[in-house]
């Protein structure tokens, strides 16, 4: 079969309009947030701002009054929460569901995915009423049960407040782990269980030998996915909290997750003068953050492939 | 009559329907020009034709009456067009508009935000077309100085507003309502002890501008003109201690929501809310609503100084015809057209001959308002301000959780704020 010759300069004439495409929609911001990052740039100095090097990294990361670390702290707490809810939620539904005796299969898995697929802003606020102290219903339930002076101060309290939203969050995404986990689990060749069985494996050790190894392939990718929406989790926790309760005003509220304080104290609406500077060394920096845990991520998949997890669990 | 008229003639006699709308138009002329240049007039140096683009937060009854103003400015100019765009955070959106040269031509919003659009470049100067003494002349004296920034006029005020005392009179007469603070905090207890349940005094204890007249009457400030917070303050402190006071008694979640719906279901016997909420309580005869204006503090002797807040229109730095946006201006808030808005809408007129007219004076509600802006103090306009809401808001709640006791969160917010106002001024 013979070669079809075309010049490299034809290549790059039809590959231009796309490279130029990308060029404008994807690195250019990418580089313009890069460059704003370095200057002092905000609504009042629009018209004469200057490059003052990284004096908004300074500020944001070495800053004795920075709000960074504790912000992202709560975040990365807010995630690992939320992440081992979604999965030990979503594995228990997942084999549950499993189980041959369970009918109606498919009607339970449309029931399971309902929270997942409804707005999250129409369930955030209904869980947001929910939680009301004087007049939510679960506070009135509470007082029809334990008398008038009974009340959780579910969103009054921070770490209340905290555990809320976790609540929250993992209503909304654990569907979205049994769905995967249960498709995994289908997966899973009968006869493995048999072969278990006659090895003399009690079901603990079969689901830590056997079904776990076998599923974690498939949870890997929808773990790290979920780590990063959750990471920048925005809507659903600032519907309900706002990111307060505050504690004082010189401090970030406790349910403030990056993407809410972002928006609270350098963008938001009260904000007297937003600082475009500030906020895109904030979120250059949250980049950085993110690709480094989604490297180690990807990296902490790939050393157990399928191959070796079948391997451990003949083991 | 006119109108009808006109409309079905321009159907089937074009000449007719011509002659009666210039008829109509030589009939209105007179009634709008004259001695004082109130807007509209016929000076050959405007340019009436384009669109005028209006970023507002305009709703509901407020919305439709002031879209009647502008249909009859569109009637007297058939070239030109108005188009009113309604938008949430106005502020934010309209700084990046207007940078990136897609912003309206007037801008509608609450004076506080004037320092920062001004210190911007959002909006624009207008002084070549309406100057100082023009709104000295034309409008109440709060208003008028709300439109002044750095001695520079940027609008024209449309409307005045400030929270007051409005109580249900199904459920208290005029003769319990507290006249001092202690009176208040007394009938709140009062009334809780006599109506389980139930709420004498209500009002959002977690928001700067509702508990402002707190802060003010007790002789405090947020802000100075010069940029200064003034949250640390022994006369802030007693405020802040005041307020704090209310704790046991009211709801621990006072949001506006909640109790602006304890009011409407008459669960509360009196709110502290303004303007925009009238219409919502007394509509189809719900609520048979009295005002009152805020007690005497105590302490001091003075009354309670709600903010007043001053509705604007600025002209932007987008606008492409700032004569005809400043005639605009004025055709909006002449006397005539500010007596038929408030009439429509209950709000207070910011001309003050519209507010003087007895037509609006025998309006119950704009009556009960008014009385009160007199007490009020201006909602500051400078840019500083931005940098208290948050927090004093942040402070209040605080103290309304229980997580901080009134000194620490005041001086909590202080350095806050000065933290915010040096973003400004940096």
């Amino acid at each position: 079969m013979p070669m079809l010759r075309v010049k490299r300069r034809t290549i790059v004439a039809f590959l231009l309009p796309m490279l130029a495409m990308m060029a404008v929609i994807n690195l250019w911001p990418i580089l313009y947030t890069l460059y704003l990052s370095t200057t002092n740039y905000s609504e009042f100095t629009s018209d004469n701002y200057r490059f003052i090097g990284l004096e908004n990294y300074r500020q944001l990361l070495f800053s004795f009054d920075s709000d960074f670390f504790p912000v992202l702290w709560q975040t990365l707490l807010y995630v690992v929460v939320c992440v081992s809810c979604f999965l030990v939620v979503g594995m228990l539904t997942a084999l549950a569901l499993n189980n041959p005796r369970v009918k109606g299969l498919p009607f339970w898995r449309v029931v399971l995915l309902l929270p997942w697929a409804a707005p999250s802003g129409i369930t955030a606020l209904i869980w947001k009423f929910l939680f009301q102290y004087d007049f939510g219903p679960f506070n009135q339930i509470g007082r029809l049960l334990f008398g008038p002076q009974f009340g959780i101060p579910w969103l009054l309290n921070p770490t209340l407040a905290f555990i809320s939203v976790v609540i929250v969050n993992v209503w909304l995404s654990y569907p979205f782990f049994t769905v995967v986990i249960l498709g995994a689990l289908q997966g899973i060749p009968g006869e493995l269980r048999e072969a278990a069985r006659i090895d003399g494996a009690g079901p603990w050790q079969y689901f830590r030998h056997v079904t776990l190894p076998l599923v974690t392939p498939a949870l890997v990718p929808a773990t790290i996915l979920s780590a990063i929406t959750t990471f920048q989790m925005f809507n659903t926790v600032f519907l309900i909290t706002q990111g307060g309760p505050v504690v004082s005003a010189l401090k970030p509220g406790a349910t403030e997750f990056v993407m809410i304080y972002m928006y609270n104290r350098i963008l938001g609406a009260t904000v007297a003068n937003p600082h475009y500077g500030f906020i895109a060394a904030f979120a250059i920096t949250l980049f950085v953050i993110l690709a480094a845990l989604t490297y180690l991520g990807s990296g902490l998949g790939a050393r157990s492939p399928r191959a070796s997890s079948i391997r451990e669990a003949r083991a | 009559m006119k109108k009808i008229f006109a409309s079905r003639a321009s159907g089937s006699r074009p000449l007719l329907a011509m002659f009666l709308f210039s008829l109509m138009l030589a009939l209105l002329l007179p009634a709008c020009g004259g001695a004082e240049n109130s807007g509209s007039n016929n000076s050959s140096s405007i340019d009436f034709s384009g669109t005028i683009v209006i970023w507002h937060g305009w709703q509901g009854t407020y919305l439709q009456a002031k879209q009647a103003i502008f249909n009859e400015y569109m009637r007297l100019h058939p070239k030109v067009k108005i188009v009113l765009v309604h938008q949430d955070n106005i502020a934010s959106k309209a700084a990046t508009a207007v940078k990136a040269g897609n912003g309206p031509d007037i801008i509608a919003f609450t004076d506080d935000n004037l320092g920062s659009l001004a210190l911007g470049h959002v909006v624009v100067p207008l002084d070549q077309y309406i100057s100082q003494d023009y709104l000295n002349q034309t409008y109440t004296p709060a208003a008028a100085s709300a439109l002044v920034f750095n001695g520079h006029v940027y609008g024209v005020p449309e409307a005045v507003e400030a929270v007051t005392l409005m109580y249900n009179k199904s459920l208290i007469s005029a003769d319990q309502l507290p006249k001092t603070t202690d009176d208040l905090l007394a009938f709140e207890k009062r009334y809780e002890q006599a109506h389980p349940g139930q709420y004498g005094v209500v009002w959002p204890t977690e928001d700067a501008y509702f508990n402002a007249p707190w802060f003010y009457g007790f002789g405090a400030q947020y802000v100075t003109p010069d940029g200064k917070a003034h949250l640390d303050t022994s006369q802030a402190l007693q405020a802040m201690e005041y307020i704090a006071s209310f704790r046991p008694y009211l709801p621990k979640q006072p949001t506006y929501d909640v109790v602006s719906s304890l009011f409407a279901e008459g669960k509360a016997a009196i709110i502290i809310n303004g303007p925009w909420s009238y219409a919502d309580y007394s509509s189809g005869g719900k609520i048979n609503i009295g005002f009152a204006t805020l007690p005497i503090v105590t302490a001091t002797g003075t009354p309670a100084k709600p903010f007043v807040g001053v509705k604007s229109l600025w002209m932007a730095k987008t606008a492409k015809n700032p004569a005809l946006v400043a005639d605009l201006m004025k055709f909006y808030t002449n006397k005539a057209n500010q007596i038929t808005m408030s009439r429509a809408d209950g709000e207070i007129p910011a001309n003050s001959a519209a507010a003087d007219d007895p037509a609006i004076q025998q309006l119950p509600a704009v009556a009960g308002y008014a009385a009160q802006v007199k007490l009020g103090v201006a909602l500051p306009n400078t840019p500083y301000m931005s940098a208290l809401w948050t927090p004093v808001q942040n402070a209040l709640t605080a103290v309304w959780n229980g997580t901080q006791t009134p000194a620490k969160a005041l001086s909590d917010a202080q350095a806050a704020a000065t933290k915010g106002i040096a973003q400004i001024s940096s």
